[in-house]
């Protein structure tokens, strides 16, 4: 073992430039995939609490009685897929009116005295778990003999759940090519390791060693480029994180009430491990396909 | 011990190497392979290795048939070999010591062990002071000291050489055999493959010889 592992590291220093080649090959896919990741997770971070401001209103007919729009309130309650459901009474609604709209006019008010224009406008105002369970409830509630109107922000829901999907199949796809480019660096790189060390290799197969002990330091190599074409991305994507999180906040922070960075140890909690894998797996994918195909004993 | 029943041996690229040989070889024996270019010895040597399959026929080493050893059981058998070439196949980047411990340790032995048992060899082969040389440092009779220190350190039940003085003048040549023939004492079979017929007289030994892919002659000198 300490044998293979010192030759994996003599066979990295020899090659060195398809070893660096390699170990930026990876490290741009980490990267691009960290970069992905930490977008994606943010803009869930943004629809996720834009799912708790967009929500359905729901109106009813008239002579409704209030009990019913409780037992409707306590349905969607326990249905599972609300987050938060709100009863505005038609006084409410009224008062709220007059607040947001008569700007504390007093004779305004007075005028309509005990008048309550908007005595069918009892509501109740259901906030979502998942944006994209809002037409399947939006199509229940319409159904409802009590309901008289649903309104719904329909667009804003579609859009971003559509920029969400599209952004996880384009980096999807970037990275699938990335992933190829990887390993087909690997490949070269313990190709040119093989060629290297032939008369090495062909010495140890005459006096008896095994499949496993030829091929061993190569299969280290390709370890060793994954983990350091994960760790160098991941160093340079934390720094990056850390320092432009801090930007965007102090840059916009006011102006999008909505957007908020997600915390860089939420990040890279998942993104650590997640990259890791992904290293070490191109490494040992590339250098197991490639001493298969090139070493027998 | 070592048994030919048959074989025939024909290259994918078309070549016949080998036509219809048979032979065995007793254990401890010392055997000469001789012929011209192209008569088929280092096949001979490649089949007895496993490095290439016969088309046709057997090959039995201690009543064991070659043929039906399985791919993963290859080193196990190869373990039992030792060999050397005529260009020595060193590792150039490795000392003497290096190179010889390479050997026991791709076998898996133990630091200790290996530390005990390559200096001991390599003062049989007369290197005990050149531990630390490199290749490029050594003759090419030195050189062949080493590789043969290191076909011989896991103890080899046989000992294939390939040409073994080729690259060697006469004295550096005749020193090789004297060690080859050390080494026969204590045991084990060698087969040698060489042209050099000057040798192969003045060793006395049975002596085999091909020609066009045939054994042509099969005689014991005197």
């Amino acid at each position: 073992m300490l044998y293979s592992m010192k030759q994996a590291f003599q066979n990295i220093f020899r090659n060195r430039f398809f070893s660096l080649a390699s170990i930026g090959t990876i490290g741009a896919s980490i990267f691009i995939f960290g970069v992905i990741y930490m977008v994606l997770m943010n803009v869930e971070g943004v629809l996720h609490s834009a799912e708790k401001t967009v929500g359905i209103t729901v109106f009813f007919e008239e002579g409704t009685k209030e009990e019913d729009i409780f037992l409707l309130k306590e349905e969607l309650l326990s249905g599972g897929e609300t987050e938060k459901v709100e009863y505005t009474s038609a006084k409410e609604a009224w008062e709220s009116f007059q607040k947001d709209y008569f700007n504390q006019d007093e004779e305004l008010i007075k005028a309509f005295g005990e008048d309550n224009p908007l005595k069918e406008s009892a509501s109740l105002d259901i906030y979502l778990k998942n944006v994209e369970s809002q037409k399947k409830l939006v199509g229940e509630l319409k159904e409802n003999p009590i309901v008289r109107k649903v309104n719904s922000s329909d667009t804003i829901a579609k859009q971003m759940s559509q920029m969400n999907r599209m952004a996880g199949l384009v980096s999807a796809a970037l990275l699938g090519i990335l992933l190829i480019v990887a390993v087909f660096l690997i490949q070269t790189t313990i190709r040119t390791g093989i060629f290297v060390r032939r008369d090495e290799i062909a010495i140890m197969k005459l006096i008896g060693a095994t499949d496993g002990m030829v091929r061993a330091p190569f299969v280290i190599e390709g370890i060793v480029i994954g983990i350091v074409g994960a760790c160098i991305p991941l160093a340079v994507l934390y720094v990056m994180y850390v320092k432009l999180g801090r930007m965007i906040v102090q840059q916009f922070g006011d102006a999008l009430p909505l957007f908020s960075i997600v915390d860089t140890e939420t990040i890279f909690v998942t993104l650590v491990p997640i990259a890791m894998v992904l290293g070490v797996g191109i490494g040992l994918f590339g250098s197991i396909i490639t001493v298969r195909r090139h070493i027998r004993v | 011990m070592i048994r030919l029943e048959n074989i025939s041996m024909t290259y994918p690229a078309g070549v016949t190497a080998l036509q219809d040989v048979s032979l065995s070889i007793e254990k401890g024996e010392f055997v000469f392979v001789t012929g011209s270019s192209g008569s088929g010895k280092s096949t001979l040597i490649k089949l007895l290795l496993c490095e290439v399959k016969p088309t046709k026929g057997n090959i039995y080493i201690q009543g064991k048939n070659l043929g039906n050893i399985k791919r993963r059981k290859l080193p196990l058998y190869r373990r039992k070999l030792g060999v050397v070439f005529q260009d020595f196949r060193l590792l150039k980047d490795r000392n003497v010591y290096e190179n010889v411990a390479f050997a026991q340790r791709v076998i898996g032995k133990s630091k200790q062990y290996i530390h005990h048992q390559v200096p001991q060899i390599l003062e049989v082969m007369g290197l005990g002071d050149k531990l630390k040389a490199f290749p490029n440092q050594l003759s090419g009779g030195e050189q062949q000291r080493v590789a043969l220190a290191r076909a011989v350190v896991n103890h080899p039940i046989v000992l294939l050489a390939d040409e073994p003085t080729g690259n060697l003048d006469p004295k550096n040549s005749m020193e090789i055999m004297e060690l080859l023939e050390e080494i026969n004492k204590t045991g084990t079979t060698v087969i040698v493959v060489t042209h050099n017929l000057e040798i192969v007289k003045a060793m006395k030994k049975r002596v085999i010889t091909l020609e066009k892919g045939k054994i042509i002659k099969d005689e014991r000198m005197e």
